[in-house]
């Protein structure tokens, strides 16, 4: 990967799994008893990690400005 | 053009960095902010004013790459004593994304940073190895040339010294003559 200088934004930004960030679509709960998904699900994006957490912003920031770029093409 | 000649009278003196007590500069103490969602919070904040996207728009217009201003934010983050250095490398693409959606709503077109400047362009990498490559193949040719002379002009001398040879006379008075 080619590092222009001495900026690691670049590497930075290509580095960065914006996929990790999509959000997953978390089933309902039926019974009034039943065990809530959010912790399953929160293990399993593995968001205590800083770095999901920024793809995370980033993935909703990303998806604005293909709303954006789509709307005018 | 003549004030650019002037001597910096107001640039630091040698060493100057190491005069100030330790702990009296911004980033010599504890961040203000500790977490990745506190900086986040802060630059989005801090980038949602309309002073903040108005100037940035002017810079973008300006042909200033966005990796060069996402690492010079977070440098004068760090400066400040907002965040740490981990942090500010964490948000950077953040700021990154950031600075490229103000960038769309604007409707500016501004260079990413994240193509290569030199791509298109011929390399010296490229020039020089044809270049050697060009030269070994001369150098190749001259020989096979050197060679082909030198085999020519030696068979001539053998087969000069062989008439010689031959059509050798004694001479003298006492030679044995067949």
């Amino acid at each position: 990967m080619p590092s222009f200088g001495n900026n690691p934004a670049l590497a930075l930004y290509r580095n960065l799994e914006v996929e990790k960030g999509e959000d997953t679509d978390v089933k309902a709960t039926r019974g009034l008893l039943a065990r809530g998904q959010a912790n399953k699900v929160r293990k399993e994006m593995d968001v205590q990690q800083p770095s999901v957490r920024v793809a995370k912003h980033m993935s909703i920031i990303r998806r604005k400005r293909d709303e954006i770029n789509n709307g005018r093409a | 053009m003549a004030e650019l000649n002037q001597p910096l009278l107001d640039a630091p003196i040698a060493g100057q960095h190491m005069v100030s007590e330790l702990g009296g500069r911004p980033w010599q103490q504890a961040p203000q902010y500790t977490t990745v969602d506190e900086a986040i919070e802060y630059y989005l904040d801090r980038m949602s004013s309309e002073e903040f996207t108005d100037q940035l728009v002017d810079v973008l217009e300006m042909d200033v790459p966005v990796t060069t201003l996402a690492n010079t934010i977070q440098m004068a983050g760090v400066m400040d004593g907002k965040h740490s250095i981990d942090v500010g490398m964490l948000v950077m693409p953040l700021l990154m994304e950031m600075i490229m959606l103000v960038g769309d709503m604007a409707d500016v077109k501004y260079d990413s940073g994240m193509e290569n400047p030199n791509k298109g362009k011929t390399r010296d990498t490229m020039i020089e190895s044809i270049r050697t490559k060009l030269e070994r193949e001369i150098d190749a040719k001259e020989g096979m040339l050197f060679s082909e002379n030198t085999s020519d002009e030696e068979q001539e001398e053998e087969e000069t010294t062989d008439v010689e040879i031959e059509d050798e006379e004694p001479k003298g008075l006492m030679a044995r003559r067949d």
